[in-house]
């Protein structure tokens, strides 16, 4: 399954409820299509 | 990401950021996406019970979130803070009057009902991710009242501090890929909504 999020890059907002628990594990493949890509969802 | 609101080439809408694009499936409202996605970073009970248990926990940040939002723009978002401050100031006002010790005063039970460390007991949930962020954007936007108002939730406290010290959640909120609070996100700092 691949996995993208998308929310606003310059500020927290909501996408930091979804944000923090993925840092816990991701074992998943997340991307995130736009300026900040890699940094977004590391593995 | 606007082709997406838009609706290019799919059929079940999204209303704005975030959401979650899973394979064929498009994914909006905070809540809706971390119920969706719960079981599957493990940080929610598999049966039924459970998963209604944290996702109505999570409904209830989303009602406190919007209220947080509404302190610095209570009339609308159209509006610049300047324009609305007597009215944030009123609603500010009420809100650490009635409205947020009303919230957090129900986790703390919750937390005391749990037993702890965690909203659900001994296990790390989502919505204890939600909590110590809400924490934190309150420390952020009312340092001082915050500061005062922190003794009378101990659990909370805790629970914010347990998370904050989670390898995980610790090296990412160290990193870049944080990104900081600021004044045009959820939490806004005003002096004059601090006094």
């Amino acid at each position: 399954m691949r996995y993208e999020l998308y929310y606003w890059p310059t500020i927290q907002g909501r996408g930091e409820f979804v944000r923090l628990p993925w840092r816990k594990r991701a074992p998943i493949t997340s991307t995130w299509r736009g300026e900040e890509a890699s940094a977004a969802f590391p593995r | 990401m606007m082709t997406l609101i838009e609706g290019r080439g799919i059929a079940r809408l999204p209303f704005a950021p975030p959401f979650l694009k899973a394979g064929k499936v498009v994914i909006a409202q905070t809540a809706n996406i971390l119920l969706y996605l719960g079981t599957r970073l493990g940080l929610a009970p598999r049966d039924e019970a459970g998963r209604l248990w944290v996702h109505q926990l999570q409904l209830t940040i989303t009602d406190l979130v919007v209220l947080i939002h509404d302190t610095h723009h209570p009339i609308t978002g159209y509006l610049y803070y300047e324009e609305q401050r007597p009215a944030a100031k009123l609603a500010t006002k009420y809100f650490w009057r009635h409205r947020l010790p009303k919230f957090l005063r129900y986790f703390e039970r919750v937390l005391q009902k749990s037993g702890g460390p965690y909203l659900l007991g001994r296990k790390l949930t989502y919505v204890d991710l939600s909590l110590f962020q809400i924490v934190e954007g309150l420390r952020y936007a009312f340092p001082k009242k915050m500061k005062r108002f922190e003794r009378k939730v101990p659990r909370i406290v805790a629970l914010h501090d347990r998370v904050a010290k989670r390898p995980r959640i610790a090296a990412y909120l160290a990193s870049p890929r944080r990104i900081p609070f600021s004044q045009w996100g959820i939490y806004r700092y005003f002096k004059e909504l601090d006094a």
